[in-house]
């Protein structure tokens, strides 16, 4: 991803940035929103029952303790549309694959519980709010990493997995946040 | 002389796991007193996810 996003001229590269971003922020929005939609119809006091019980057992997923199945598909944006379509068209549709964050891999099982949340916290319009975030600051990142220094290649590809370690001590410690708030019974309006 | 030097895995891990989790379970307390505290910390796991994502392309 990061490869193709660095591809060709600096503008070149800025502008398939900004399509890349685009195209991850409006379906990872598009997918929340109907998150939160779906999630709406769900009546309160089962959707908070069932959205403890997510979160307590992905988090017993993160911590290593179980192992349960998560919404992906397993594989990786598929390389053949870099050959069977132009440069930017490439890039809209990768990042329109990455947006929602099921499409590929799910890095780490604290996706699931906010996925959840995102559903039964505050209808389609905080569900778009809180996936379109994802997807933009997903986009936004390989953009970054992609049009940065150009002579440490290796250091923007491995970034991801450079850091995994960081993001994932967080996400232990924001899904246990995330539970002790559903237990209590707070939740967005 | 080279086991003195081995990491204490056994050890080290789960009082890692357990300061996590207490960090965040306090977090999550402060959090419910707020106002809006929950949609906050949904963007922040956002971020968080979306950062971590970057490892598996």
């Amino acid at each position: 991803m990061i490869g193709t996003l660095g591809k060709g001229a600096p503008q070149s590269r800025v502008l398939a940035g900004f399509v890349h971003c685009a195209a991850s922020g409006l379906t990872g929005a598009a997918f929340g929103s109907m998150l939160g939609a779906a999630g709406a119809l769900v009546p309160r006091p089962a959707g908070q029952i069932l959205l403890a019980g997510v979160a307590a057992a992905y988090g017993a997923m993160q911590l290593g303790i179980v192992r349960l199945p998560l919404p992906e598909s397993g594989r990786q944006v598929p390389a053949t549309w870099r050959y069977r379509f132009r440069h930017l068209l490439v890039v809209f549709f990768y990042g329109a694959a990455l947006g929602p964050g099921i499409g590929t891999r799910v890095a780490d099982a604290g996706f699931v519980p906010f996925l959840g949340a995102v559903a039964l916290a505050g209808g389609p319009v905080f569900g778009g709010l809180a996936l379109g975030t994802y997807g933009l600051v997903r986009a936004g990142a390989a953009a970054a990493l992609a049009t940065s220094n150009t002579c440490r290649i290796h250091e923007r590809v491995t970034f991801g997995m450079r850091t995994i370690r960081l993001w994932r001590s967080l996400a232990v410690a924001q899904g246990m946040a995330l539970l002790m708030v559903v237990l209590i019974g707070v939740t967005v309006k | 002389m080279t086991t003195v030097c081995a990491p204490r895995r056994g050890t080290f891990v789960p009082m890692r796991l357990v300061g996590l989790v207490g960090t965040g379970a306090a977090t999550g307390l402060l959090i419910a007193r707020l106002h809006d505290g929950f949609a906050a910390l949904l963007l922040l796991i956002a971020v968080t996810q979306a950062f971590a994502s970057l490892a598996s392309p």
